[in-house]
């Protein structure tokens, strides 16, 4: 997202503050919020008076000074039943995605780049991947197919008993494994990097909401009671979306599994994709307003929980199918030839090669 | 129990070279691929904690749970893999020396060949690893 920008636990404190003054400062120039202000802190002044009648306002208290419709009595009244509106937007934060984006997903792509090299992957609806993201672990580190090759093709041309055979084969298997678990990483990379993203976009939006409150608060007419909107969408929605990833092959060509583990891309499209969300902010008084906030971070803590729900399932499935294809993503070395790790040469002479 | 009629110790040497070769270099250089790879997913579980959390000291998302579950199948296979090739290199080794012990001059052949390092036969891509692996890190259950 080209404007993201991080926002820390007192970031959101303050931001839900400011809606807080806002609310306050415009409740006293803008007519009819004035007068539902005046009429609720007067009804709670007596309903305080009267201990089984509870106050709307749970943190009013009795004017220190003045009469609870005095403007400045007002203004303290609605600072109160605002007190906890900074919660609503702490709600949201989250540490900073940024700083641990490097140390979980780069792990998963270096891994699926040390099996099967050559690989290009390109995000699915555009969006940056870094290309070093699939450079392999280092030196001394050969890819799983080149040394299969090598060792079939040049070393075990002589060796031709069962339990050679046995070897052979499972010397094979470990280019099939590697796609599967090359896949595998590449699932784990993109579901922590769609995580991470839907941390940034309810960062976002959680933040759009309390600015465009602030905007439609100071947008409404001291006399009129006409309605104002500002726009606002949920970008949480297309959080997921925006990190598959689409693998290509790069020259030479790479294996890939007969029946191979399924990538999130596959996954997903079993799941009905989630329409944009508007999320407008608008009334005709400040109240209204306030109410209309409320009502959009209501929706956006909805769609976080289902896209955090989808994304979970999605985790889950895949579980499944790998383990469903364990035997052939853990390559375990034939008891044929296991079997010999003691073994004299008599034996061997029978179930390896007569040399 | 001398080596079977017709094969030459020239032969024999170069046919256990090659056998040496897959224990002492391929498959050796398999496992570090492996031990390489299975470290980098566990060291992943040090952002965990940032990863997941919600609210300052709240608990974890609903994701985390299922992400950590499949991180620590990746890194057990991976790690297996590891385990397995490393036993398979040592079933290797010690089949070379058991049909060395029936030919003292293939066995000094061989000892010779690989006396400087690198041995013939090796084609790119093939060399003495100069560090042990590291330690392979399977995730408890």
């Amino acid at each position: 997202m080209g404007d993201y920008v991080y926002r820390s636990y007192a970031d959101l404190e303050a931001l839900g503050q400011r809606v807080v003054e806002k609310a306050a400062e415009v409740t006293l120039w803008q007519d009819e919020s004035y007068s539902q202000a005046q009429q609720d802190s007067i009804n709670d002044f007596y309903k305080a008076r009267t201990p089984v009648t509870p106050t709307e306002n749970s943190h009013s208290t009795p004017p220190a000074s003045g009469d609870p419709d005095d403007p400045e009595n007002i203004k303290a009244y609605v600072r109160s039943d605002l007190v906890d509106l900074p919660r609503y937007f702490t709600a949201f934060s989250v540490p900073d995605p940024d700083s641990v984006n490097e140390v979980l997903t780069e792990p998963f792509y270096r891994t699926a780049g040390t099996l099967v090299p050559n690989l290009r992957l390109t995000r699915k609806y555009g969006g940056q991947l870094s290309a070093d993201s699939l450079a392999d672990s280092g030196p001394y580190v050969e890819p799983v197919g080149g040394m299969v090759k090598l060792i079939l093709g040049n070393h075990m041309k002589h060796w031709e008993g069962d339990a050679a055979e046995k070897f052979h084969g499972y010397c094979l298997r470990h280019e099939e494994a590697a796609s599967r678990q090359n896949q595998l990483a590449l699932n784990l990379a993109e579901a922590i990097d769609a995580h991470l993203e839907l941390r940034r976009r309810q960062l976002t939006d959680v933040w759009s909401i309390g600015e465009k409150t602030i905007q439609t608060l100071d947008a409404l007419d001291a006399w009129c009671t006409r309605k104002k909107t500002t726009q606002n969408v949920l970008t949480v929605v297309g959080a997921i979306a925006a990190v598959l990833v689409v693998v290509s092959t790069d020259g030479a060509a790479a294996p890939v599994a007969a029946e191979g583990v399924q990538g999130l891309a596959a996954f997903l499209s079993t799941i009905p994709a989630p329409t944009p969300e508007p999320a407008d902010i608008s009334g005709a008084t400040v109240q209204a307003v306030i109410q209309s906030m409320f009502d959009a971070i209501q929706r956006l803590r909805r769609r976080v929980d289902e896209q955090q729900e989808t994304l979970r399932q999605v985790l889950i499935r895949m579980q499944a199918d790998m383990r469903g294809k364990l035997p052939r993503m853990l390559v375990e070395p034939p008891s044929e030839f296991t079997g010999l790790a003691n073994a004299d040469v008599d034996t061997l002479r029978t179930t390896f090669y007569d040399r | 129990m001398g080596r079977t009629m017709g094969v030459t110790t020239v032969q024999f040497a170069a046919d256990l070279n090659d056998l040496r070769i897959i224990g002492a270099i391929d498959l050796p250089m398999l496992e570090y691929a492996y031990a390489v790879v299975n470290n980098a997913v566990a060291g992943t579980a040090s952002a965990d904690a940032d990863a997941f959390r919600t609210e300052p000291g709240g608990p974890p998302s609903l994701v985390a749970d299922a992400w950590r579950e499949l991180r620590d199948d990746l890194q057990n296979i991976l790690g297996r893999t590891a385990e397995n090739l490393h036993s398979a290199a040592q079933t290797m080794l010690h089949i070379v020396q058991a049909y060395a012990e029936t030919d003292e001059a293939a066995a000094t052949a061989l000892r010779e060949a690989w006396k400087g390092g690198d041995p013939p036969g090796t084609a790119d891509g093939e060399w003495i690893l100069p560090d042990q692996p590291p330690t392979v890190q399977i995730a408890p259950a």
